[in-house]
Protein backbone atom coordinates (compact mmCIF):
# COMPACT_ATOMS: atom_id res chain seq x y z
CA UNK A 1 0.00 0.00 0.00
CA UNK A 2 1.79 3.47 -0.78
CA UNK A 3 2.29 5.32 1.41
CA UNK A 4 0.53 9.14 1.25
CA UNK A 5 2.68 11.86 1.43
CA UNK A 6 2.67 13.79 4.80
CA UNK A 7 0.50 16.43 3.29
CA UNK A 8 -2.52 13.87 2.73
CA UNK A 9 -3.20 14.20 6.78
CA UNK A 10 -4.57 17.85 6.42
CA UNK A 11 -5.47 17.20 2.35
CA UNK A 12 -9.45 17.71 3.02
CA UNK A 13 -11.39 14.72 1.09
CA UNK A 14 -12.71 16.95 -2.24
CA UNK A 15 -8.88 17.59 -2.83
CA UNK A 16 -7.78 13.69 -2.91
CA UNK A 17 -10.72 13.23 -5.10
CA UNK A 18 -9.51 15.94 -7.39
CA UNK A 19 -5.85 13.62 -6.92
CA UNK A 20 -7.87 10.23 -7.33
CA UNK A 21 -9.71 11.27 -10.35
CA UNK A 22 -6.11 11.92 -12.49
CA UNK A 23 -4.90 8.57 -11.36
CA UNK A 24 -3.14 9.50 -8.15
CA UNK A 25 -2.94 6.17 -6.29
CA UNK A 26 -1.36 7.65 -2.95
CA UNK A 27 -4.51 10.05 -3.09
CA UNK A 28 -6.99 6.68 -3.71
CA UNK A 29 -4.37 4.75 -0.62
CA UNK A 30 -5.60 7.60 1.68
CA UNK A 31 -9.37 8.19 1.16
CA UNK A 32 -9.60 4.26 1.63
CA UNK A 33 -7.36 4.65 4.99
CA UNK A 34 -9.49 7.17 6.20
CA UNK A 35 -12.61 5.69 5.02
CA UNK A 36 -12.28 2.04 5.51
CA UNK A 37 -13.06 1.48 9.34
CA UNK A 38 -16.64 3.52 8.58
CA UNK A 39 -17.16 1.25 5.86
CA UNK A 40 -16.46 -2.07 7.62
CA UNK A 41 -18.65 -1.19 10.66
CA UNK A 42 -21.26 -0.57 8.37
CA UNK A 43 -20.76 -4.16 5.97
CA UNK A 44 -20.58 -6.04 9.03
CA UNK A 45 -23.62 -4.95 11.14
CA UNK A 46 -25.86 -5.85 7.54
CA UNK A 47 -23.77 -9.10 7.00
CA UNK A 48 -22.80 -10.16 10.37
CA UNK A 49 -19.46 -11.49 9.73
CA UNK A 50 -16.12 -10.11 9.33
CA UNK A 51 -15.24 -11.87 5.80
CA UNK A 52 -18.49 -10.94 3.86
CA UNK A 53 -17.89 -7.17 5.25
CA UNK A 54 -13.91 -7.00 4.40
CA UNK A 55 -15.25 -8.53 0.51
CA UNK A 56 -17.81 -5.82 0.77
CA UNK A 57 -15.18 -2.81 1.59
CA UNK A 58 -13.27 -4.16 -1.45
CA UNK A 59 -16.07 -4.33 -3.75
CA UNK A 60 -17.35 -1.06 -2.70
CA UNK A 61 -14.06 0.66 -2.90
CA UNK A 62 -13.47 -0.76 -6.34
CA UNK A 63 -16.60 0.38 -7.41
CA UNK A 64 -16.05 4.23 -5.85
CA UNK A 65 -12.84 4.51 -7.51
CA UNK A 66 -13.68 3.39 -10.78
CA UNK A 67 -16.89 5.85 -10.56
CA UNK A 68 -15.06 8.77 -9.75
CA UNK A 69 -15.94 10.65 -12.74
CA UNK A 70 -19.76 10.14 -11.95
CA UNK A 71 -18.99 11.54 -7.88
CA UNK A 72 -20.63 15.09 -8.91
CA UNK A 73 -19.25 16.66 -5.31
CA UNK A 74 -22.92 17.92 -3.85
CA UNK A 75 -22.51 15.49 -0.96
CA UNK A 76 -19.23 14.82 0.97
CA UNK A 77 -17.04 11.90 -0.30
CA UNK A 78 -18.38 9.83 2.91
CA UNK A 79 -22.54 9.74 2.28
CA UNK A 80 -21.34 9.03 -1.22
CA UNK A 81 -19.03 5.46 -0.04
CA UNK A 82 -21.46 4.56 2.28
CA UNK A 83 -23.99 4.97 -0.43
CA UNK A 84 -22.22 2.48 -2.55
CA UNK A 85 -21.33 0.11 0.96
CA UNK A 86 -24.72 0.29 1.64
CA UNK A 87 -25.77 -0.94 -2.17
CA UNK A 88 -23.05 -3.27 -2.12
CA UNK A 89 -24.10 -4.84 1.04
CA UNK A 90 -27.32 -5.52 0.47
CA UNK A 91 -26.31 -7.00 -3.20
CA UNK A 92 -24.05 -9.84 -1.10
CA UNK A 93 -26.59 -10.24 1.47
CA UNK A 94 -28.90 -11.07 -1.42
CA UNK A 95 -26.82 -13.18 -3.07
CA UNK A 96 -24.92 -14.88 0.00
CA UNK A 97 -28.07 -15.10 3.05
CA UNK A 98 -26.46 -13.43 6.29
CA UNK A 99 -24.47 -16.27 8.09
CA UNK A 100 -25.27 -14.52 11.41
CA UNK A 101 -22.48 -16.40 14.00
CA UNK A 102 -19.71 -17.55 11.31
CA UNK A 103 -17.18 -18.34 13.47
CA UNK A 104 -13.63 -16.20 12.48
CA UNK A 105 -11.49 -18.18 10.68
CA UNK A 106 -14.31 -21.24 10.00
CA UNK A 107 -12.96 -21.53 6.32
CA UNK A 108 -16.45 -20.06 5.13
CA UNK A 109 -15.37 -16.63 4.21
CA UNK A 110 -15.15 -15.55 1.01
CA UNK A 111 -11.59 -14.26 0.82
CA UNK A 112 -9.10 -16.96 1.15
CA UNK A 113 -6.09 -14.33 0.30
CA UNK A 114 -7.29 -12.29 3.65
CA UNK A 115 -5.64 -13.07 6.96
CA UNK A 116 -7.72 -13.36 9.98
CA UNK A 117 -8.44 -10.32 11.72
CA UNK A 118 -6.25 -9.66 14.85
CA UNK A 119 -7.18 -9.31 18.18
CA UNK A 120 -9.09 -12.18 19.19
CA UNK A 121 -10.84 -12.21 22.38
CA UNK A 122 -9.58 -14.74 24.52
CA UNK A 123 -11.46 -17.97 24.75
CA UNK A 124 -14.03 -17.13 27.10
CA UNK A 125 -14.89 -13.89 26.65
CA UNK A 126 -14.84 -14.50 22.69
CA UNK A 127 -17.70 -17.13 23.94
CA UNK A 128 -19.66 -14.67 25.84
CA UNK A 129 -19.45 -12.19 23.23
CA UNK A 130 -20.32 -14.29 20.62
CA UNK A 131 -23.35 -15.35 22.39
CA UNK A 132 -24.46 -11.01 22.59
CA UNK A 133 -23.75 -10.89 18.69
CA UNK A 134 -25.63 -14.35 17.85
CA UNK A 135 -28.93 -12.47 19.67
CA UNK A 136 -28.55 -8.91 18.22
CA UNK A 137 -27.65 -10.64 14.72
CA UNK A 138 -31.04 -12.58 14.63
CA UNK A 139 -32.84 -9.72 15.72
CA UNK A 140 -31.19 -7.65 12.96
CA UNK A 141 -32.19 -9.75 10.75
CA UNK A 142 -35.63 -9.39 11.43
CA UNK A 143 -35.61 -5.87 10.50
CA UNK A 144 -36.61 -5.29 7.20
CA UNK A 145 -33.25 -4.26 4.99
CA UNK A 146 -34.69 -0.26 5.02
CA UNK A 147 -35.04 -0.25 9.00
CA UNK A 148 -31.39 -2.29 9.03
CA UNK A 149 -29.58 0.40 7.09
CA UNK A 150 -30.69 3.16 8.66
CA UNK A 151 -30.44 1.98 12.14
CA UNK A 152 -26.93 0.76 11.13
CA UNK A 153 -26.14 3.99 9.87
CA UNK A 154 -27.16 5.90 12.74
CA UNK A 155 -25.16 3.83 14.93
CA UNK A 156 -21.95 2.79 13.61
CA UNK A 157 -21.08 5.61 10.48
CA UNK A 158 -20.86 8.45 12.74
CA UNK A 159 -23.11 10.39 9.98
CA UNK A 160 -25.51 12.95 10.81
CA UNK A 161 -29.10 12.76 10.30
CA UNK A 162 -28.82 15.05 7.15
CA UNK A 163 -26.43 12.76 5.62
CA UNK A 164 -27.88 9.38 6.77
CA UNK A 165 -30.67 11.15 4.66
CA UNK A 166 -28.34 12.02 1.36
CA UNK A 167 -26.78 8.75 1.64
CA UNK A 168 -30.33 6.55 1.61
CA UNK A 169 -32.13 9.23 -0.97
CA UNK A 170 -34.82 10.25 1.88
CA UNK A 171 -35.95 12.92 3.74
CA UNK A 172 -34.60 13.50 7.05
CA UNK A 173 -37.86 12.95 8.85
CA UNK A 174 -38.12 9.47 7.56
CA UNK A 175 -34.52 8.74 8.42
CA UNK A 176 -35.71 9.60 12.12
CA UNK A 177 -38.84 7.45 11.88
CA UNK A 178 -36.97 4.53 10.58
CA UNK A 179 -34.33 4.50 13.18
CA UNK A 180 -37.36 4.78 15.87
CA UNK A 181 -39.12 2.12 14.82
CA UNK A 182 -35.60 -0.16 14.15
CA UNK A 183 -35.43 0.23 18.01
CA UNK A 184 -38.75 -0.38 19.20
CA UNK A 185 -38.15 -3.48 17.07
CA UNK A 186 -34.83 -4.65 18.41
CA UNK A 187 -35.97 -3.53 21.86
CA UNK A 188 -39.14 -5.75 21.99
CA UNK A 189 -37.33 -8.86 20.15
CA UNK A 190 -34.73 -8.98 22.65
CA UNK A 191 -34.53 -11.23 25.45
CA UNK A 192 -33.30 -8.67 28.03
CA UNK A 193 -33.90 -10.81 31.31
CA UNK A 194 -31.36 -13.43 29.26
CA UNK A 195 -29.13 -10.99 27.90
CA UNK A 196 -29.01 -7.80 30.57
CA UNK A 197 -27.32 -10.72 32.95
CA UNK A 198 -24.51 -10.28 30.23
CA UNK A 199 -23.92 -6.52 30.37
CA UNK B 1 -43.87 17.21 27.63
CA UNK B 2 -46.01 14.52 25.78
CA UNK B 3 -44.98 10.59 25.73
CA UNK B 4 -43.98 10.56 22.21
CA UNK B 5 -41.86 13.57 22.47
CA UNK B 6 -39.56 12.29 24.93
CA UNK B 7 -39.39 8.63 23.20
CA UNK B 8 -38.58 9.86 19.92
CA UNK B 9 -36.05 11.72 21.24
CA UNK B 10 -34.69 8.80 23.39
CA UNK B 11 -34.99 7.18 19.60
CA UNK B 12 -32.87 9.45 18.04
CA UNK B 13 -31.61 12.18 20.36
CA UNK B 14 -31.96 15.63 18.47
CA UNK B 15 -30.56 17.29 21.75
CA UNK B 16 -34.05 20.06 21.54
CA UNK B 17 -35.12 18.64 24.36
CA UNK B 18 -34.51 20.00 27.61
CA UNK B 19 -32.36 17.36 29.73
CA UNK B 20 -34.38 18.63 32.99
CA UNK B 21 -37.31 18.15 31.63
CA UNK B 22 -36.73 14.90 30.04
CA UNK B 23 -35.76 13.15 33.52
CA UNK B 24 -38.92 14.76 35.05
CA UNK B 25 -41.18 12.93 33.07
CA UNK B 26 -38.56 10.03 32.96
CA UNK B 27 -39.13 10.09 37.01
CA UNK B 28 -42.90 10.70 36.78
CA UNK B 29 -43.58 8.03 33.45
CA UNK B 30 -43.25 4.33 33.81
CA UNK B 31 -43.79 3.66 30.65
CA UNK B 32 -41.37 5.90 29.44
CA UNK B 33 -38.60 5.39 32.02
CA UNK B 34 -39.04 1.28 30.90
CA UNK B 35 -38.33 2.57 27.29
CA UNK B 36 -35.34 4.56 28.43
CA UNK B 37 -34.31 1.25 30.29
CA UNK B 38 -34.47 -0.91 27.03
CA UNK B 39 -32.87 1.55 24.82
CA UNK B 40 -30.11 1.92 27.31
CA UNK B 41 -29.63 -1.48 27.13
CA UNK B 42 -29.71 -2.05 23.44
CA UNK B 43 -26.88 0.60 23.17
CA UNK B 44 -24.90 -1.66 25.79
CA UNK B 45 -25.73 -4.51 23.82
CA UNK B 46 -24.16 -2.44 20.47
CA UNK B 47 -21.07 -1.50 22.06
CA UNK B 48 -20.47 -4.89 22.78
CA UNK B 49 -20.70 -6.12 19.65
CA UNK B 50 -18.71 -3.92 17.85
CA UNK B 51 -16.64 -5.77 15.00
CA UNK B 52 -13.24 -6.91 16.10
CA UNK B 53 -11.09 -4.27 13.94
CA UNK B 54 -9.18 -5.91 10.58
CA UNK B 55 -5.61 -6.09 11.51
CA UNK B 56 -3.11 -4.02 9.86
CA UNK B 57 -1.90 -7.21 7.81
CA UNK B 58 -5.96 -7.61 6.36
CA UNK B 59 -6.16 -3.69 5.15
CA UNK B 60 -3.04 -4.49 2.88
CA UNK B 61 -4.45 -7.47 1.48
CA UNK B 62 -7.42 -5.80 0.95
CA UNK B 63 -5.86 -2.78 -0.57
CA UNK B 64 -3.46 -5.21 -2.39
CA UNK B 65 -6.90 -6.29 -3.95
CA UNK B 66 -8.27 -2.75 -4.56
CA UNK B 67 -5.17 -1.56 -6.24
CA UNK B 68 -4.88 -5.15 -8.70
CA UNK B 69 -9.07 -4.40 -9.13
CA UNK B 70 -8.30 -0.64 -10.54
CA UNK B 71 -5.55 -1.48 -12.28
CA UNK B 72 -7.02 -4.32 -14.46
CA UNK B 73 -10.11 -1.98 -14.94
CA UNK B 74 -7.82 0.94 -16.45
CA UNK B 75 -6.24 -2.35 -18.91
CA UNK B 76 -9.79 -3.17 -19.65
CA UNK B 77 -13.12 -1.59 -18.86
CA UNK B 78 -15.06 -5.07 -18.88
CA UNK B 79 -16.72 -5.51 -15.29
CA UNK B 80 -15.45 -9.07 -15.91
CA UNK B 81 -11.99 -7.81 -15.72
CA UNK B 82 -12.13 -7.40 -11.98
CA UNK B 83 -11.29 -9.45 -9.45
CA UNK B 84 -14.79 -9.35 -7.43
CA UNK B 85 -17.98 -10.87 -8.73
CA UNK B 86 -20.61 -8.30 -8.89
CA UNK B 87 -20.05 -5.11 -12.08
CA UNK B 88 -19.81 -1.54 -10.66
CA UNK B 89 -23.12 -0.95 -12.13
CA UNK B 90 -25.43 -3.67 -11.42
CA UNK B 91 -28.14 -3.86 -14.47
CA UNK B 92 -31.44 -2.39 -14.04
CA UNK B 93 -34.98 -3.47 -14.98
CA UNK B 94 -35.69 -1.47 -17.70
CA UNK B 95 -39.53 -1.68 -17.72
CA UNK B 96 -41.63 -1.37 -14.54
CA UNK B 97 -45.01 -2.40 -13.98
CA UNK B 98 -46.46 -0.96 -10.48
CA UNK B 99 -49.68 -2.37 -9.50
CA UNK B 100 -50.88 0.42 -7.74
CA UNK B 101 -53.23 -0.73 -5.01
CA UNK B 102 -55.95 1.53 -3.85
CA UNK B 103 -56.90 4.65 -2.93
CA UNK B 104 -60.10 5.10 -2.10
CA UNK B 105 -60.73 8.93 -1.12
CA UNK B 106 -63.99 9.51 0.85
CA UNK B 107 -62.67 13.61 1.00
CA UNK B 108 -59.65 15.06 -0.86
CA UNK B 109 -58.15 15.16 3.03
CA UNK B 110 -58.73 11.73 4.30
CA UNK B 111 -56.17 9.70 3.07
CA UNK B 112 -56.38 5.85 3.22
CA UNK B 113 -54.14 4.41 1.30
CA UNK B 114 -53.16 0.52 0.62
CA UNK B 115 -50.20 0.22 -1.61
CA UNK B 116 -48.79 -3.00 -3.54
CA UNK B 117 -45.57 -2.65 -6.06
CA UNK B 118 -45.12 -5.33 -8.11
CA UNK B 119 -42.14 -5.56 -10.22
CA UNK B 120 -41.32 -7.22 -13.04
CA UNK B 121 -37.84 -7.58 -14.12
CA UNK B 122 -36.21 -8.13 -17.38
CA UNK B 123 -37.04 -11.72 -19.00
CA UNK B 124 -33.88 -12.77 -17.93
CA UNK B 125 -34.12 -12.23 -14.57
CA UNK B 126 -36.10 -13.74 -11.70
CA UNK B 127 -39.57 -12.38 -11.17
CA UNK B 128 -38.90 -10.22 -7.92
CA UNK B 129 -41.51 -8.49 -5.65
CA UNK B 130 -41.49 -5.96 -3.10
CA UNK B 131 -43.55 -7.84 -0.54
CA UNK B 132 -44.71 -6.23 2.72
CA UNK B 133 -45.10 -3.16 1.78
CA UNK B 134 -49.21 -3.23 2.32
CA UNK B 135 -49.62 -0.07 4.08
CA UNK B 136 -52.23 1.91 5.18
CA UNK B 137 -52.17 5.14 6.62
CA UNK B 138 -55.01 7.54 7.91
CA UNK B 139 -54.63 11.11 8.06
CA UNK B 140 -57.93 11.50 9.65
CA UNK B 141 -58.83 9.06 12.64
CA UNK B 142 -62.43 9.80 11.51
CA UNK B 143 -62.04 8.75 7.89
CA UNK B 144 -64.25 6.22 6.53
CA UNK B 145 -62.61 3.64 4.17
CA UNK B 146 -64.41 3.73 0.72
CA UNK B 147 -65.17 0.33 -0.97
CA UNK B 148 -62.47 -0.85 -3.93
CA UNK B 149 -62.99 1.08 -6.65
CA UNK B 150 -60.29 -0.26 -9.38
CA UNK B 151 -57.27 -1.74 -9.42
CA UNK B 152 -55.25 0.52 -11.75
CA UNK B 153 -52.02 -0.93 -13.51
CA UNK B 154 -49.78 1.94 -14.14
CA UNK B 155 -46.35 1.20 -16.63
CA UNK B 156 -43.74 2.45 -15.70
CA UNK B 157 -40.46 2.94 -18.10
CA UNK B 158 -36.69 2.74 -16.41
CA UNK B 159 -38.30 2.67 -12.75
CA UNK B 160 -40.59 5.39 -12.39
CA UNK B 161 -43.28 5.30 -9.54
CA UNK B 162 -46.45 6.69 -10.29
CA UNK B 163 -49.59 6.68 -7.42
CA UNK B 164 -52.77 7.27 -8.59
CA UNK B 165 -55.33 8.82 -5.84
CA UNK B 166 -59.40 8.16 -6.72
CA UNK B 167 -62.11 9.86 -5.21
CA UNK B 168 -65.73 8.73 -6.12
CA UNK B 169 -65.14 11.46 -9.00
CA UNK B 170 -62.21 11.98 -10.34
CA UNK B 171 -58.13 10.62 -10.32
CA UNK B 172 -55.03 12.32 -10.01
CA UNK B 173 -51.97 10.81 -11.09
CA UNK B 174 -48.68 11.65 -8.88
CA UNK B 175 -45.01 11.01 -10.00
CA UNK B 176 -43.24 9.80 -7.33
CA UNK B 177 -40.27 8.63 -8.63
CA UNK B 178 -36.87 8.82 -6.73
CA UNK B 179 -35.77 12.16 -7.41
CA UNK B 180 -32.46 10.60 -8.25
CA UNK B 181 -30.58 7.61 -9.10
CA UNK B 182 -26.91 6.86 -8.08
CA UNK B 183 -24.00 5.00 -8.81
CA UNK B 184 -24.42 1.97 -6.96
CA UNK B 185 -27.84 2.76 -5.95
CA UNK B 186 -30.04 0.06 -5.39
CA UNK B 187 -33.13 -0.25 -7.31
CA UNK B 188 -34.64 -2.23 -4.79
CA UNK B 189 -34.27 0.21 -2.17
CA UNK B 190 -35.06 3.22 -3.90
CA UNK B 191 -38.35 1.70 -4.54
CA UNK B 192 -38.65 0.67 -1.13
CA UNK B 193 -37.70 4.42 0.37
CA UNK B 194 -40.26 5.75 -2.31
CA UNK B 195 -42.86 3.74 -1.12
CA UNK B 196 -42.16 4.47 2.35
CA UNK B 197 -41.93 7.97 2.19
CA UNK B 198 -45.32 7.68 0.83
CA UNK B 199 -46.93 5.59 3.28
CA UNK B 200 -44.91 6.65 6.47
CA UNK B 201 -45.97 9.79 8.15
CA UNK B 202 -43.37 12.11 7.95
CA UNK B 203 -41.71 13.13 11.61
CA UNK B 204 -40.93 16.94 11.43
CA UNK B 205 -37.33 17.50 10.49
CA UNK B 206 -35.81 18.94 13.76
ZN1 LIG C 1 -44.16 9.13 29.21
Amino acid sequence: MPEAPTTAVAMPDELLVSHARSGDQAACAELFRRHRDSAYRLAYRQLGNEHDALDVVQESMIKAFGALADFDGRSGFRTWLMRIVVNTALDWGRRRHRRAGVQIGDGTGGSADIPEPADVDDPAQGLHREDLRRALDRALDRLTPALRTTFVLFADSGLSYKEIAETLGIPVGTVMSRIHSAREKLQADLDWDRLSESL
Amino acid sequence: MRCDEVILELAAPTADLDLAVMAEHLAGCEACAEWARRAEHLDRLWNATRPIEPSPAAWNAVWSNIAEGLARREASPAPSALPVAAPARRPRPGRWIAAVGLVGLAQAAAVLVALGLAWRAPSDAPESRLAERDRSIRTEPTAIRSERLVDPVVDIDAGGLMVIHFDRKSSRLEDRTPAEMNVGADIGMEMTNAMESIATPQMAAR
